[in-house]
């Protein structure tokens, strides 16, 4: 098991964001995280990778507790993709490669770019970078990184056909180095075509936790997901 | 320990130096704040003989300058308790950082070096812009180095004790520290205000109770904030020393709450952000009150829009009542000196709204960038000086009012009795015109030039030389006419003629695609 996540809970004053999230993700298993606007998926992700501190709940990696070391177990690409306006693409790379101590990390970077089309912009300043070149430079960046747990919100938007090829692709490769993968996505389809298993947000709390085959059981068998998660979401 | 944030730091040093190679007219804004700079030096050094000031402030003067000091300490103090602090500069940072391989600790003491540097540089151009122009020949450079270095160390120690006050209330300290805020913020406004009276009204018109109570408070006081600045400017080394040891002691305290601080650093960066975000858009507090029966037909759909923003959002509207309270207050204290004129306490109190007619106008070239990123502003019926036209009314006319009826109690108070119209209605044609020179001003010195230290100064500089070019025409018009009606009447004329043809300029320019720069602009 990789990733367990336990009992979250996160309040924003009165409101409850996240309530009594579980869920857990096998090494080179990749779940999606689909719910409406305001289900609480971006809190809980950002929960997860250590940018909000959850009010309640259990976060393991590998079994073990993590609290002060999730910046360098999960990564999270956030649906925004912000970077430094005076740093160029390569940059950001030669950035996370020296936060996170790695050795010979340069053709690996390379590679990466390469692959997201990104080489012959290496030099771009993150300023002159348009909205797709920012997001691929933080996913190659990431990737970069190798954390134990990758967490992608959103991460199809701003990217052009190309690039979603792309990323697909490399999260196939994340997979295979049995790397755990949750993706936030409002794109039904993406989510059918990609992931193993689904975790259904609905007002904070998990509606449904699973894959598609126990989904159409617990609903109807002859629905599509899309049918089951608007059945599922529509309160 | 530190070798991702110095290489984070060095690269953003070095690719700003490039920037500057590949397109050197950004140093214009550094090169004309030099020249100004030296200029006035060499020109006020020469010129000593001229000076009547005396070297350092009046204890009165002192005094309310500390008590402001305190004041936007204890305001300071209060903002990280309530937790609106920004310990992440960017998005980028927030998101970023906590990657890197640093311990919280190490972290914010990265963050609060950073700081130190940054607010360091930022007030060291501002405050050697001022301290070159105020500061009296007679107390040599040496006193202006002092004020600079002061100036300086002030606003770092500010800055500086944010971060651990943020900490320390996470730690279940927050009632105390926001108790400690207060007094710091009541102390100084009783030594701004009460004692501040002395210092900037003529003696004569300060009310007998008020003034002997005053006294009588600072005769009780052990240790008197005017005096002890008094005493630094003269060189006494003391104070500069505690606040180098509130700088060090602060960030000391701070790395020693870091213990793992990452999610709260930025969870509150990014509230910071989001809120920055809302109150700019001015849709923070929807309210249900409807004003869609009274849409009005083509470009004055902005003024209404304006007028929505303003209802539905509650600290505009706060901001609006103190403003109106604080400027009628302000306006009967000087209506006060108005009636005896003396020349040193007219030049400081006329300094003060004037400075804030700047401040204000200054900021207001940010907002159209704002507006001008929406689809609604371009798909407004009506040419693009129309627009503007409207635009800066609506943006200008609460201030307008605010600054109107300042100047109306102050002309009231001050025995003009019905003349006080013209001078009134001449403060809210200068306001709105400030507004159209700001937007001219922003057109013309675009995003792209260096924004800190001189090129903020370059902008501010920019929009004061109009506002002189219509106050001069006034002041012109009075030495010929010997009639200060006549003298109001041509400074609104001035100032109309002034604000229709920046915006007449701004629409030629925006015409061009300068609409597309002010839009990256504002986003960057």
């Amino acid at each position: 098991m990789s990733l367990r996540v336990e009992g979250l809970n996160k309040r924003f004053g009165k409101k409850l964001a996240v309530n009594d999230l579980s869920f857990d993700v096998k090494s080179g298993e990749l779940v999606g995280f689909i719910g409406p606007n305001g289900a609480g998926k971006t809190t809980s992700l950002q929960c997860i990778a250590g940018f909000l501190r959850p009010d309640a709940g259990r976060i393991s990696v590998d079994g073990v507790v993590i609290e002060k070391e999730r910046g360098r177990l999960i990564s999270l690409i956030a649906e925004t993709p912000d970077v430094y306006p005076m740093l160029t693409l390569w940059e950001h790379l030669a950035f996370v490669a020296r936060g996170s101590r790695l050795a010979d990390w340069e053709p690996r970077a390379e590679s990466l770019l390469a692959r997201f089309n990104l080489l012959s912009e290496r030099d771009t300043l993150g300023q002159a970078a348009s909205k797709g070149m920012r997001q691929k430079t933080l996913i190659a960046a990431t990737l970069l990184a190798r954390t134990r747990v990758v967490l992608l919100d959103e991460p199809m938007i701003g990217l052009d056909p190309q690039g979603q090829r792309e990323l697909r692709s490399l999260i196939a490769d994340l997979r295979s180095d049995g790397i755990a993968v949750v993706m936030s996505t409002h794109q039904i389809d993406i989510a059918q075509d990609m992931c193993e298993r689904v975790v259904i947000l609905n007002l904070g709390s998990v509606v449904a936790n699973g894959t598609f085959v126990e989904l159409r059981e617990l609903r109807d068998p002859a629905a599509s997901l899309e049918s089951i998660y608007f059945d599922l979401t529509a309160t | 320990m530190f070798g991702a944030l110095p290489y984070l730091e060095f690269r953003i040093a070095v690719n700003q130096a490039k920037s500057i190679v590949r397109s050197p007219w950004r140093l214009l804004a550094w090169t004309l704040y030099f020249a100004y700079i030296c200029g006035l030096i060499y020109l006020r050094s020469h010129r000593s003989h001229q000076s009547t000031a005396t070297a350092l402030p009046s204890r009165e003067l002192a005094t309310t300058i500390a008590g402001a000091t305190l004041m936007l300490l204890g305001i300071s103090i209060l903002t990280a308790t309530g937790d609106a602090v920004r310990p992440f500069r960017t998005r980028a940072d927030a998101t970023l950082l906590p990657r890197a391989d640093v311990s919280a600790r190490a972290l914010v003491l990265w963050l609060q070096l950073r700081t130190i540097v940054g607010r360091s540089w930022y007030f060291l151009g501002f405050a050697l812009f001022y301290a070159v122009q105020f500061v009296p020949v007679r107390g040599g450079f040496s006193l202006l180095a002092r004020v600079s270095l002061l100036t300086v160390l002030v606003t770092v120690a500010t800055a500086t004790l944010q971060l651990p006050v943020y900490l320390a209330s996470l730690q279940g300290w927050r009632s105390g520290l926001r108790t400690l805020g207060a007094l710091f913020v009541a102390g100084g406004l009783t030594f701004g205000a009460f004692v501040g009276i002395n210092a900037l009204v003529h003696s004569a018109y300060v009310p007998h109770t008020i003034a002997a109570a005053a006294a009588a408070y600072v005769a009780t006081i052990p240790l008197v904030p005017g005096d002890v600045l008094r005493s630094a400017l003269n060189g006494n080394p003391t104070l500069y020393a505690v606040l180098v040891a509130i700088v060090i002691g602060a960030s000391l305290f701070a790395f020693s709450l870091a213990a793992d601080v990452y999610p709260e650093l930025v969870g509150a960066s990014f509230a910071y952000f989001d809120r920055s975000n809302r109150a700019t858009l001015g849709e923070r507090k929807a309210s249900s009150i409807a004003l869609d029966r009274r849409v009005p037909l083509g470009t004055a759909v902005l003024l209404w829009k304006n007028t929505l923003v303003f209802r539905r959002t509650s600290s505009m509207r706060v901001v609006f009542t103190l403003g109106s309270v604080v400027s009628i207050g302000l306006g009967t204290l000087l209506g006060f000196v108005l009636r005896d004129p003396d020349p040193q306490g007219l030049v400081v109190t006329a300094g003060v709204p004037g400075m804030l007619l700047a401040v204000v106008s200054f900021a207001s070239t940010f907002r159209l960038a704002v507006d001008l990123g929406k689809p609604f502003w371009w798909l407004t019926g009506g040419s693009l000086l129309e627009r503007l036209i409207y635009w800066t009314i609506g943006e200008s006319r609460r201030p307008a009012l605010i600054f109107g009826a300042g100047i109306l109690a102050e002309t009231i108070v001050g025995g003009l009795g019905w003349g006080a119209v013209a001078p009134t209605l001449a403060g809210v044609a200068l306001w709105w015109a400030m507004y159209a020179i700001g937007t001219f001003v922003y057109v013309f010195v675009p995003g792209a030039i260096d924004r800190r230290g001189p090129g903020m100064i370059l902008r501010f500089v920019t929009s004061w030389v109009p506002l002189l070019i219509a106050v001069g025409a006034g002041g012109g018009a009075y030495a010929l006419m010997r009639d200060a009606s006549a003298a109001f009447v041509v400074t609104i004329v001035f100032a109309l003629c002034i604000g229709l043809g920046s915006l007449a300029l701004a629409a030629q320019r925006l015409a061009y695609g300068g609409g597309a720069q002010f839009a990256r602009a504002a986003a960057e």
